[in-house]
């Protein structure tokens, strides 16, 4: 497929980097010649110097037999124009990144419409989705919605105290004979990621990913020992839109926020437009000013400013001081390796959040997927093709390749935990963790595509 | 583009052509010969509306009582032809900032002055043995409490004016609620600009919001509803009265709808001696406490917007409390009936709560008289009277919306100490005050204090008793009418304060009513410095 990206910023080189290791054809444009030069260095595209805005500099990204427009440029009218421009040279799908809440509402689909969107996504948006879904299971370090929300993928490092720890999968699994609820789908031990089979022996400080039907969620978060109290206050550091979104939805479920936010008057604009919310000005990493919105209250504590360090460093204080669970935003992949031990509880990446969304859309027939920081591990969500291999078949004799497995397969909006002799529909969703390598085998097998 | 002159002389060409619709060196003879100044065009329309209204009091005097006709005529023509001359023979210069406050200021204090004339002619204050200067300083007194919608008097004998001279009365009142530069930008389209900053330093509050695009449109719009809620508040006093008096319903119809407190009669709305007139009453000084543009929108939207409004609702929840508060220092402390303590708390707690000032000390209900009252309960009424209405009404005092951003500053500064990292916008319902205006709020706040304690100083040094001048300055700063003491709602204020004395309240009352900076500024001398040396330059 060949795809033009523009705008090289954080989401934009991430998605442009995502694409071309999975094949694509991609072009990368952006205003700003030393990003691309670092983007050139590091990733196989080609990059193009110049306003995307400007058909000359699209026709030079290659706009003529491109199939794909992925416009995440910092500015909303940029993007959207930058999608009619592409669906009148005759490019097949667009995706507009778009941050203004007025053009992302309902009323505004007719605007969308005549823009000729395909999709939209907001990083913002994504990245607060992803933390609203974490307060749910305060403990958890990922959360993936799946299904329209009948599967969930719940991703924890387990403490010593669990209830399944020390015990082989098979003997979980014999527990809860003969009606699945659940299934680990994968475990992350030190660097490495795997695809268990039964006779894995849970540890202490294993990062598993357990597949739940929607009805068992409580009962598994039991089991890998994270707490069910519901979360009633949460500090924000950094007052950034993310912020401001989470806060908003926040706020209508009852919860109680503060925001702390080191811009004066982006300090003040926050206080006027969240009228239930605390809203102190100063720096995140300022213990003084911590200790005045009374850290040690909070249930949960998320740090999501731009800078990382600052971010590490203010979680690790609040942990300090006795904050329950605390949550940064990383910007930069490589810092994460670093913070399961250091006492940052869940570390999150706005770029990947939105590189989930782009990635599903490009795939196309696949409904959802989610990945994983500190894992090589992807969950999909896929449709099974009617007439492909495995219409009609029986999970084992599909032979999937050793790094796949099947979790959860959904039919006609009902989950079930997959079972070896469970057996395949087409229209069914399936619910699979596989590494990267092994997507393109996936698909093929299920979708016959790829 | 910009650099080319040429263009740019031939663009002001255009301008001025196109504007005159003439040549333009007869634009500029006729630019010659009119006066530029806002301040004589803006009073001459004023005038000008007020002789409108002095003419249809002459016809009424004409024909009921046939007393003061020649004068209120002879007052009429003065009033008339001083604003015909003044409205055509100037032509309003181009409005500046601080001009605007000034020009203001000046208008209000001419046609105060002017406003007086009908009394001075028909000698109404000319009983017992007064001398000129003693009925001029009376006259001017009554106008100033007139225009602005106090309502304190000096008239001790109201038999000695005819009942078209007693209506003048009333509807300078009138005139004065909604405010004649109001009025005036509703008349001149061509105020359009400096319109909104006219009218914002004219009207009561801190905020004048545009209903439409156009200033000029936005001020008729609020005429019309200020008319149109005189005209039903005359049919309800009409119909609660028994269909007794028209002229009463009329006169106090003007008077509640501008919650200014005039009435004909000396022992006011307890003339009627109806617990049903006084019911109206206070649902009639209540809506003219409100927000006129409030008023607009509801009109508009044929919907009840005024549950939205947050300070409705404060405005409400204050006149509650203190009701409440007053009846119940009537009833427990002073021994009153409970009905009885029940209809003059009511009563006088909305009169003075919305500055208008009527009493119902009469007849069956001479509890009305609060001078009478507990200590307690006369002190409540006096904290009132600094609160006032809503802004954007016709009330005075400081407004319910300052006082609410005042009462936010405290707590923030409370909070502050605690969390000094906390940001706190001043917040009213959904909406922020920006801290320019709670600043500006907090200033005027200021002002407006120092103004009482001035006054006061002024007043008792003039030879007033403490209690009666406490009252009557608070009372004339915040446009009530009765005070406390000698000064009270059923007495004069001839009785309690000397000449000079007069002439200081009757400017606090202007003073009171414009919110203190236009007349304050009206004194400053280098607002006009600024203005001729502009005017040197542009020759």
């Amino acid at each position: 497929m060949n795809v033009i990206v523009v705008g090289a910023g954080e989401v934009g080189s991430y998605v442009a980097a995502r694409l071309s290791h999975e094949r694509h054809n991609v072009s990368v444009v952006d205003t700003h010649a030393g990003r691309l030069r670092q983007l050139a260095g590091e990733v196989d595209v080609l990059t193009v110097e110049g306003s995307g805005t400007h058909p000359s500099v699209l026709k030079d990204a290659g706009l003529e037999g491109c199939d794909l427009v992925v416009a995440v440029t910092s500015n909303d009218e940029v993007n959207l124009v930058i999608s009619l421009i592409a669906k009148q040279r005759g490019v097949g799908k667009t995706i507009v990144r778009i941050e203004a809440e007025e053009l992302r509402s309902r009323a505004s689909a007719e605007l969308r419409q005549t823009f000729q969107a395909d999709l939209v996504i907001d990083p913002d948006h994504q990245t607060a989705e992803r933390i609203l879904n974490l307060l749910d299971f305060p403990g958890a370090s990922e959360i993936a919605v799946m299904a329209h929300g009948e599967v969930i993928v719940i991703g924890a490092r387990l403490m010593g105290g669990a209830p399944i720890v020390g015990r082989k999968l098979s003997e979980i699994a014999a527990d809860y004979e003969p009606d699945w609820e659940f299934m680990v789908g994968s475990i992350s031990r030190g660097e490495d990621t795997y695809i268990p089979r039964g006779d894995y022996t849970l540890m202490p400080d294993d990062l598993v990913r357990v597949v739940c039907e929607r009805r068992a969620r409580r009962r598994v978060a039991r089991l890998l020992g994270l707490g069910d109290g519901s979360v009633r206050r949460v500090l924000l550091l950094g007052g950034g839109r993310t912020a401001e979104i989470l806060a908003s939805r926040l706020v209508s479920r009852g919860v109680e926020v503060v925001v702390v936010e080191r811009d004066e008057s982006r300090a003040r604009v926050l206080a006027e437009c969240l009228a239930a919310v605390q809203v102190f000005q100063g720096d995140i990493t300022d213990a003084g000013l911590l200790e005045e919105t009374g850290l040690s209250r909070f249930d949960v504590v998320a740090a999501l400013t731009g800078e990382d360090e600052a971010n590490i460093l203010a979680c690790l204080y609040a942990k300090s001081v006795g904050a329950s669970e605390t949550i940064a935003v990383v910007h930069k992949l490589a810092l994460l390796s670093l913070l399961g031990s250091a006492g940052v509880d869940v570390a999150l990446s706005p770029r990947t959040a939105t590189a989930d969304g782009v990635m599903r859309f490009v795939r196309g027939d696949v409904a959802a997927v989610a990945t994983f920081l500190e894992s090589d591990a992807e969950v999909l969500e896929l449709e099974v093709a009617p007439g492909c291999a495995a219409d009609g078949a029986v999970v084992k004799d599909l032979n999937l390749p050793k790094s796949v497995l099947i979790g959860a397969i959904v039919r006609d909006g009902k989950p079930h935990i997959a079972r070896g002799r469970s057996r395949l529909r087409g229209r069914d969703h399936v619910v699979a963790f596989a590494t990267p390598d092994s997507v393109q085998e996936v698909r093929r097998l299920l979708t016959c595509d790829g | 583009m910009a650099s080319d002159p040429g263009r740019i002389l031939a663009g002001q060409k255009w301008c001025r052509t196109s504007v005159s619709g003439e040549p333009p060196r007869l634009d500029r003879f006729r630019n010659r010969r009119r006066f530029q100044s806002s301040t004589l065009n803006v009073t001459g329309i004023s005038l000008t509306a007020v002789s409108a209204g002095l003419l249809a009091c002459t016809l009424l005097e004409a024909l009921s009582s046939d007393r003061d006709t020649a004068a209120l005529f002879a007052a009429t023509l003065l009033v008339g032809a001083t604003g015909a001359l003044l409205w055509c023979f100037t032509e309003p210069g181009t409005l500046r900032m601080r001009q605007i406050f000034a020009t203001v200021g000046w208008t209000w204090m001419l046609t105060t002055l002017l406003g007086a004339a009908p009394y001075v002619l028909a000698g109404t204050f000319a009983v017992s043995g007064a001398g000129f200067v003693e009925q001029v300083v009376n006259s001017v007194f009554e106008s100033a409490s007139g225009f602005s919608c106090t309502g304190a008097t000096v008239m001790t004998d109201f038999d000695n004016a005819g009942s078209g001279l007693m209506m003048y009365r009333q509807l300078t009142q009138w005139y004065g609620g909604m405010g004649v530069v109001v009025l005036a930008v509703a008349v001149l389209p061509f105020l359009g600009v400096g319109g909104l900053e006219l009218i914002s330093a004219e009207a009561p509050g801190t905020s004048s919001d545009r209903l439409t695009p156009r200033v000029s449109e936005t001020a008729r719009r609020l005429w019309v509803v200020y008319a149109g809620f005189t005209v039903l508040s005359a049919a309800a006093l009409f119909a609660a009265d028994g269909f007794a008096s028209l002229y009463d319903a009329v006169a106090h119809a003007l008077t509640a709808a501008s919650t200014g407190g005039f009435s004909p009669h000396p022992d006011s709305i307890g003339h009627y001696d109806s617990a049903v007139v006084e019911t109206v009453v206070i649902v009639l000084m209540i809506l003219g406490g409100t927000s006129f543009s409030l008023h607009w929108r509801a009109l508009a939207t044929r919907g009840l917007p005024y549950w939205r409004n947050s300070e409705f609702r404060s405005y409400l929840f204050v006149l509650g409390v203190f009701s409440l508060g007053v009846v119940a220092l009537l009833w427990l402390d002073d021994g009153m009936a409970f009905v009885s303590a029940l209809r003059a708390g009511f009563f006088n707690v909305v009169s003075l709560g919305t500055s208008t000032g009527f009493g119902n000390a009469a007849g069956s209900a001479t509890a009305g008289d609060y001078v009478t009252w507990v200590a307690g309960a006369q002190l409540l009424l006096l904290f009132l009277m600094v609160v006032g209405g809503c802004s954007g009404s016709t009330a005075g005092g400081i407004k319910v919306m300052r006082m609410r951003v005042l009462g936010l500053l405290m707590v923030r500064s409370v909070r502050k100490t605690q969390t000094p990292h906390l940001v706190m916008p001043v917040r009213l319902g959904r909406d922020v005050i920006a801290e320019s205006v709670v600043a500006r709020v907090a200033g005027f706040f200021l002002l407006h204090f120092l103004m009482m304690i001035a006054g006061l100083l002024t007043v008792t040094a003039l030879g007033g008793e403490l209690e009666a001048s406490l009252g009557a300055v608070v009372s004339a700063l915040g446009n009530m009418g009765p005070a406390l003491g000698e000064a009270g709602p059923t007495a004069s204020y001839a009785e309690a304060f000397s000449l000079p004395a007069r002439l200081v309240l009757a400017l606090l009352m202007i003073v009171g009513r414009l919110e203190i900076l236009p007349i304050l500024l009206a004194f400053v001398p280098h607002v006009y410095r600024a203005q001729a040396l502009r005017r040197v330059i542009r020759r």
